[in-house]
């Protein structure tokens, strides 16, 4: 049996403008391992959202096979995806927004509540669950978005820069949940950032996706246990590596 | 804005006090104009200006008021009314939103009606008074069928362009947590989406909706129209007037009560 968990297999992908049609991408590969931890990294407009998007079943690719072997276990849902902004449901409260992913997976009513607080107050936002989604903030929601993806336990969790718009503490604070969630659980994550440092800090390996249409650049193990320094991995050689790549 | 001059300590409470008075005074100012308009009316008779048959004065509505209860007729004529308005506020409403939602979902079914529309649209509800009286007789089916057909173009194309507005992002995210069917998209998104937008028609068809009944009943289905009719061809004026204010009282009724429901629904909204 395959250790993969994502297999992407000549994947191609185009949109098509009303003058022309832009490939984003062109028989792109990439293997991801059960449990792996990768950060995708690359400009703005790559593809690293149509990425997370193809793989989340929301765009379809127009060329190449994608494979998910993801466990599907009963009271969780395989896949679940943090968006580049929140999309919270504005006429849901707080709690009723965690809930989302958990209706319709057959948990009694009592079972979605407590798994939705779990997640709530993994993010710190116990307190906020009976709240509007329009009465917090911008960071705030994007925490909610966050709970909302782990109240189903998904197997595979796509991110898509989920900590761009919190302070630096309650960013640190979410990586460190994060790595301690991923420990727990070994979940498969694919995590877009545009902060290199986040990247190292973070992941098992880093790719980078550049040009048009998109190519991962570079792809490099970090073999670092964790807890990592924040400084040494700031300093490092493959940051410089990194930086420099995306600048070409 | 004088206040904006003090020391900014807190702008709400300086909006507030300055509300406070204002709003009473737009009150007693909306009274007064009131008080001067029901003055001018019970004067103009006085004056010589108009024959009292013409223009019943004010004064002379409590008694004929009375009269209607004492007999009967008013509860009567309301009760009529009412249900006509109800029944086909709801099968119109009901049709409307439903087949408005249905065609703001389904490209291929919008595409399918879109030329019955074209032409059905442009009719005027009381044009198909001629059927209604053929189909249903001057009944309560009759009176229910002209309602019905006043409020269901508002309703259809409220819904239709609520859905078809309804953000695509948040659709995605019923997708993304597993909520693909039709079913659970409407229910979990779509329809809570677009409801202000369907609240907004059926608010407007509240209001559509008494000038069918009245047009209906003016054809001789019993209820208030009917009720104006009879007592205008005996020139009894004041009771047509009263029956003028019924109706604005029915339709302002039933528009507050709608508010509270719809307010209640969409409380969430900032
Ligand atoms: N629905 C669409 N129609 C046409 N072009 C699109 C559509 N969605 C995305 N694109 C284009 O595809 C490219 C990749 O978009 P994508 O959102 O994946 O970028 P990204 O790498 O996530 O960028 P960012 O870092 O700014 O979020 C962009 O050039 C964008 O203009
Ligand atoms: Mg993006």
């Amino acid at each position: 049996m395959s250790n993969a968990a994502i297999t992407l297999d000549r994947l191609g992908l185009s949109f098509v403008g009303a003058d022309r049609v832009t490939p984003i991408f062109e028989a792109f590969d990439l293997r991801v391992s059960r449990g792996e931890f990768v950060a995708i990294v690359g400009r703005s407009g790559v593809g690293k959202s149509t990425l997370l998007r193809i793989l989340a079943g929301l765009a379809k690719p127009s060329a190449g096979r994608f494979d998910l072997a993801l466990s599907d276990k009963k009271g969780t849902r395989p896949i679940a995806l943090v968006f580049q902004d929140s999309r919270l449901l504005p006429w849901r409260r707080i709690l009723a927004n965690v809930e989302l992913g958990l209706e319709g997976l057959g948990l009694s009513k009592q079972d979605r509540r407590k798994r939705a607080e779990d997640a709530l107050a993994l993010v710190g936002l116990a307190d906020q669950a009976g709240k509007w989604p329009h009465q917090l903030s911008g960071g705030q929601r994007q925490r909610v978005a966050l709970a909302r993806a782990l109240a189903v336990d998904p197997d595979l969790l796509l991110m898509d820069e989920p900590f761009a718009a919190l302070d630096a503490i309650t960013r640190r604070f979410l990586q460190d949940e994060l790595l301690r969630i991923r420990a727990a659980t070994g979940k498969t994550i694919l995590f877009v950032t545009h902060d290199v440092d986040e990247a190292l800090y973070l992941a098992d390996r880093v790719v980078l996706l550049a040009g048009s249409p998109a190519r991962a650049r570079l792809d490099r193990r970090i073999d670092a246990a964790h807890p990592r320094a924040r400084d040494a991995v700031a300093s490092s050689d493959l940051a410089q590596d990194i930086h420099r790549a995306l600048e070409v | 804005m004088t206040d904006a001059a003090l020391p900014s300590l807190s702008q709400t409470p300086s909006r507030s006090r300055a509300k406070g008075p204002w709003s009473l005074g737009k009150t007693a100012l909306g009274l007064a104009g009131l008080a001067i308009f029901l003055l001018l009316w019970e004067a103009a008779p006085g004056f010589g200006l108009i024959s009292p048959l013409l223009l019943p004065p004010p004064s002379s509505l409590p008694g004929a008021f009375w009269r209607d209860l004492q007999s009967g007729a008013w509860h009567e004529a309301m009760f009529a009314s009412l249900s006509h308005y109800l029944l086909g506020l709801a099968l119109g409403s009901g049709l409307g939103v439903g087949l408005g939602v249905w065609a703001g979902v389904s490209p291929q079914f919008e595409a399918a009606t879109s030329y019955i529309v074209r032409i059905l649209r442009p009719i005027p509800g009381l044009a198909w008074v001629p059927f209604a009286i053929i189909w249903f007789g001057v009944s309560t089916g009759g009176a229910t069928f002209i309602v019905a057909v006043g409020v269901f173009w508002i309703n259809f194309f409220a819904a239709v362009a609520a859905v078809q507005a309804v953000d695509r992002d948040l659709i995605e995210v019923a997708d993304a947590f597993g909520h693909r069917s039709i079913r659970a998209k409407l229910a979990k998104i779509i329809l809570p989406a677009a409801a202000p937008g369907i609240l907004g028609g059926l608010r407007t068809g509240l209001g559509q909706a008494w000038m069918a009944v009245v047009a209906a009943e003016l054809f001789g289905v019993p209820g208030l129209g009917q009720r104006m009719m009879q007592a205008s061809s005996l020139l009894a004026t004041e009771i047509v007037v009263v029956y003028m204010l019924t109706i604005a009282a029915l339709y302002g009724l039933c528009d507050y009560l709608f508010v509270l429901w719809r307010d209640a629904l969409l409380k969430w909204k900032p």
